[in-house]
């Protein structure tokens, strides 16, 4: 048995009850970037609004923003202990994603910020997808800076586990990139670009 | 194609995670947005009509 393995033997119950909020808290960053994602397909096949190109690359960054998490929680599983923090590694993977992701989304919603521009598609609550997008990154920002701050240690006890919970949320997160990949290639066709502003299918 | 050869990217680097070696994932995850940020650029630049 590792020193780890020690340590989660002897751990207060009160640290593997955080832990496992903890644990908690990351599956539901994962469903809650994947609800956005069918949010998005609701309006695309829904509504019958194709997304542009940079709305396929705001998606991009959201699913590797939630790959952070999901290294964490695949990585929490194992006995075994890294040279490295493994949540200090996830939360980099968010941060860098949502930098990325708000580059993109700020980007769109400069492009269509002067007065009487209608923008792209409808608005979604009162906010187009892009502005919406722009909000999720920095939730994204802000959730990944609280959860360093209050995590002195930035490892998880070995090993938490949470399986039903964890095949559930990772199968639905793999579902739902999949369903990209098709759809990807359906709008794009046999193109290797998305035109600026599709206006059908490519691929069908 | 390119946008769906990222998302496949996407969800390989998702399936490396069960390989129990990090760098791989790590790797896999810092190519995967390199790659993202390269589409990005393409689509700005090609905007704007400017080349990098």
């Amino acid at each position: 048995m590792s020193d780890r393995d020690d340590s989660m033997a002897s751990a207060p119950t009160s640290t593997l009850l955080w832990a496992r909020t903890e644990l908690v808290i990351y599956h539901l960053c994962i469903l809650g970037i994947c609800a956005v994602l069918i949010g998005a397909f609701v309006v695309q096949f829904g509504e019958g609004e194709l997304p542009c190109p940079l709305c396929l690359i705001q998606r991009m960054c959201m699913i590797l923003a939630a790959l952070g998490p999901a290294y964490i929680i695949i990585e929490g599983r194992s006995r075994h202990a890294h040279s490295f923090s493994v949540m200090g590694s996830g939360f980099g993977m968010s941060i860098l994603a949502a930098v990325g992701g708000m580059a993109v989304s700020t980007r769109q919603v400069l492009l269509h910020i002067t007065p009487g521009d209608p923008g792209y598609g409808d608005a979604v609550l009162g906010m187009h997808l892009y502005t919406w997008a722009l909000v999720v990154f920095l939730v994204v920002l802000l959730v990944s800076g609280l959860a360093i701050l209050f995590e002195p240690r930035m490892e998880l006890p070995r090993p938490t586990r949470m399986r039903w919970l964890t095949r559930l949320t990772i199968g639905v997160f793999a579902l739902v990139i999949a369903a990209n990949v098709v759809s990807a290639i359906v709008e794009a066709g046999p193109n290797l670009f998305l035109p600026d502003n599709p206006e059908s299918y490519l691929g069908l | 194609m390119i946008p769906a050869a990222i998302f496949l990217l996407l969800l390989l680097t998702l399936g490396s995670m069960y390989l129990k070696r990090p760098w791989i994932t790590i790797l896999l995850f810092l190519g995967t947005l390199v790659a993202i940020l390269l589409l990005f650029a393409h689509h700005a630049t090609d905007a704007l009509d400017i080349s990098l």
